[in-house]
């Protein structure tokens, strides 16, 4: 191929070359720049969430009302959610992982020093059943997940994130907090007034609530209900193909003591005693 | 002359219409994305209250760990909410015209009519003084009387949205609703209000809706509700029960003042100085000189409601713009100079270049305008693609100034893109091309 005579054609009449390649070049600096961006979102989705993610769903009950029973209602719920076609499992949770709202707070491998101790090691955490794990599709990979009698539930008790005598840790944390690799089955984690909990098994992997926070993957499930809000999450896992269709039903029934919503993830309950570093 | 010029242009367009709709596409599709990305920049980086930008200002005071600062990147500032301790301290002062604490519950509804189920809504509890200070259009009614702020009342303010769907838009006012069993009078109405960003809290999301009722902050203790917001302590301290939670480190109240005169301002300032220099002497973690006054569009800054994401976006869509400005140079190019003998002739009928020159860049304008129409509908295609993807609703965010923008955006460029064609077309010599007529 002769280059030269389209080199020297290129020369005599400027403007078309030039014209085209700036075109060029701006294009490749928008494209460059988009890919960056998408790559860094595709990045965040790409993340393994240690969940079942694809078949699962969330809904919410809100208990009012003078009579409001916390532990009828989920048992009710949960029974009413396991009979229905195409569900696997259900579980109580007290948030909606990865839904941007939850609670964090510092908990320690030894009793706290202080009002700063340094070895406290922040934790998204929340409450949980002993049907969780399954629901969520967690692995366990030390110890066990928790026995239906060993889950707390005090009404008298609101406080935020209350001790209960069991947790359950990912490794992400357990290695923040103990060091890398260290046997945490057995073994009491703290919270930053002094309660202790026994840990009694270390998920493989999950994510918290702050997609953006790096210690995104530090979760703690504390193995009881809590009484602090009146809200009630359940996560419920479909058979695969039905998360769509159980979406779409925003049924809602009337009774006296709960209004039940499927999926009314309207309301944005973010939780006491925690710090949120999505704020900083 | 101008309309001789402009006759001039739409028979040049009817001449050439491929080149010329294929300039029009290219400017249309460069403004179409680049409005789309402004108007949401501009959208986000609205002051919604700015009548009363410099008379109102978001408080703060610094009670936040002795050991750390609340934001480790400016530790100038005090945490963006206030204790429940702080709040109810502040509330005493007599200084602001206005002043109002304000946080977010949530509530069921249970209406009368037995059709509707129950529903969960989010609600504000705050104080009279919020709906005169920030202006809050009534449709029906009006606000709680002030006794209401000082005794409890059950008393509601309900949004537009919901007394649509209790009351089927009727006046409510008098009428009862019951919200967590308990059954509260409607004192008012609002209109449809969706300040966006907005701005008096912005701690769940800038551009959340706003709340579907109001209630007075006198009754949280009696009600005990459930709050939904954001909520951060850095204290470890028990908090089992809700008199431990109200008197604890935690910070989840918001609070805005309106201080008219600069002599108010002054007052206040030292007023909140000297409470919290009162709070250290007690023993409390306080930093005296550690206080925020911050007007609506200082507030709006400190708590970065544009994303940096967004400013990126708008760079890139204006690139894209100039890519498509370049297209338009080379079909400019190409039209003008396929009409050199025409322009010849102009010349030797006596036409100056200067005039030749205006001519071609009165055309060129007149095709970014035709552009700019069709810039305008791909734009506002790409709005309500933006709103359906981050679920912006109520306002709307394409308004008369960004339309204008639009267009004189969509003109100067198209002009700009003009300049090198047409200085090209006026040095063209005639003789050269009436000799081969």
């Amino acid at each position: 191929m002769e280059i030269r005579p389209i080199l020297s054609a290129m020369l005599r009449s400027k403007t078309g070359p030039v014209l085209i390649a700036l075109q060029i070049a701006i294009t490749l600096a928008i494209v460059v720049n988009s890919a960056f961006i998408i790559n860094q979102r595709l990045e965040h989705m790409h993340r393994l969430t240690g969940m079942d993610h694809e078949n699962l769903v969330f809904a919410r009950s809100y208990g009012f009302g003078p009579n409001h029973d916390t532990l009828a209602t989920i048992r009710e719920d949960i029974d009413a959610l396991l009979a229905m076609p195409g569900v696997r499992n259900a579980a109580y949770i007290s948030g909606i992982p990865l839904s941007g709202s939850g609670s964090n707070s510092g908990f320690l491998p030894h009793p706290p020093e202080g009002e700063n101790d340094p070895d406290s090691t922040n934790a998204n955490y929340y409450n949980g059943d002993h049907r969780l794990a399954e629901a969520l599709g967690l692995k366990i990979i030390e110890g066990r997940w928790f026995h239906p009698e060993e889950i707390e539930f005090d009404p008298t008790d609101t406080s935020y994130g209350a001790m209960p005598k069991v947790v359950v840790v990912t490794r992400a944390w357990a290695d923040a907090a103990f060091g890398e690799g260290e046997p945490v089955v057995d073994r009491l984690v703290y919270d930053s007034i002094g309660r202790s909990a026994r840990i009694i098994g270390v998920i493989e992997h999950m994510q918290g609530a702050w997609v953006n926070w790096d210690e995104l993957d530090q979760v703690i499930i504390l193995g009881n209900i809590s009484a602090a809000h009146s809200v009630i999450t359940y996560a419920i896992n479909v058979e695969p193909g039905q998360k769509e269709t159980r979406r779409s039903r925003r049924s809602c029934r009337r009774s006296t003591a709960t209004a039940w919503c499927s999926a009314c993830a309207r309301t944005r309950t973010t939780s006491p005693a925690a710090t949120t570093p999505t704020a900083r | 002359m101008f309309a001789y010029y402009l006759r001039l242009a739409l028979l040049s367009i009817r001449r050439n219409p491929v080149l010329s709709g294929l300039m029009m596409a290219a400017i249309a599709v460069g403004i179409g994305a680049f409005m789309t990305m402004l108007s949401v920049h501009h959208f986000m980086s609205g002051n919604p209250i700015w009548w009363k930008n410099d008379v109102l200002y978001a408080v703060g005071v610094d009670t936040w760990n002795p050991n750390e600062t609340y934001y480790q990147s400016r530790p100038e500032l005090p945490p963006q909410q206030l204790t429940y301790r702080d709040a109810k301290a502040l509330q005493a002062s007599d200084i602001p015209t206005y002043k109002a604490y304000m946080f977010n519950v949530v509530g069921v509804f249970q209406p009368e009519n037995e059709e509707i189920a129950p529903f969960i809504e989010r609600g504000r509890m705050t104080f009279n003084d919020f709906f005169a200070m920030f202006d809050v259009p009534f449709e029906y009614g009006g606000a709680w009387g002030e006794q209401a702020d000082r005794r409890d009342e059950f008393v509601v303010v309900l949004s537009r949205e919901i007394n649509d769907k209790l009351f089927g838009g009727e006046n409510s006012v008098g009428k009862r609703v019951v919200i967590d069993g308990r059954e509260f009078m409607v004192t008012g109405v609002l209109k449809e209000w969706h300040p966006a960003p907005k701005f008096y809290d912005v701690t769940t999301g800038a551009f959340q809706e706003p709340e579907a009722f109001y209630l007075p902050a006198q009754l949280y203790e009696t009600l005990q509700p459930d709050r939904s917001g954001n909520t951060n302590c850095w204290k470890p301290e028990n908090l089992d029960s809700f008199q431990a939670f109200n008197n604890s480190e935690c910070t989840w109240i918001q609070y805005w003042v309106q201080l008219d005169t600069r002599e108010q301002q002054q007052r206040y300032a030292d007023f909140l100085h000297a409470y919290l220099q009162e709070q250290a002497s007690v023993g409390r973690s306080a930093r005296p000189d550690q206080y925020l006054m911050a007007t609506p569009e200082e507030w709006l800054e400190i708590n970065e409601v544009v994303a940096d994401d967004n400013r990126v976006l708008v760079g890139l869509s204006f690139l894209f713009l100039i890519v498509c400005l370049l297209n338009t140079v080379g079909l400019l190019l190409a039209k003008f100079l396929g009409r050199a003998g025409d322009i010849s002739v102009r010349r030797a009928l006596g036409a100056s270049r200067l005039d030749i020159f205006r001519q071609q860049l009165i055309e060129c304008g007149f095709i970014g305008l035709l552009g700019g129409i069709a810039g305008l509908g791909l734009a506002g295609v790409g709005l309500m693609v933006v709103r359906k993807m981050y679920r912006f609703e109520g306002s709307s965010m394409m308004d008369g100034e960004m339309i204008l923008v639009a267009f004189i955006t969509a003109v100067l460029a198209s002009i700009a893109a003009g300049l090198w064609p047409a200085w090209q077309i006026c040095r063209v010599p005639p003789a050269g091309y009436l000799k081969t007529q």
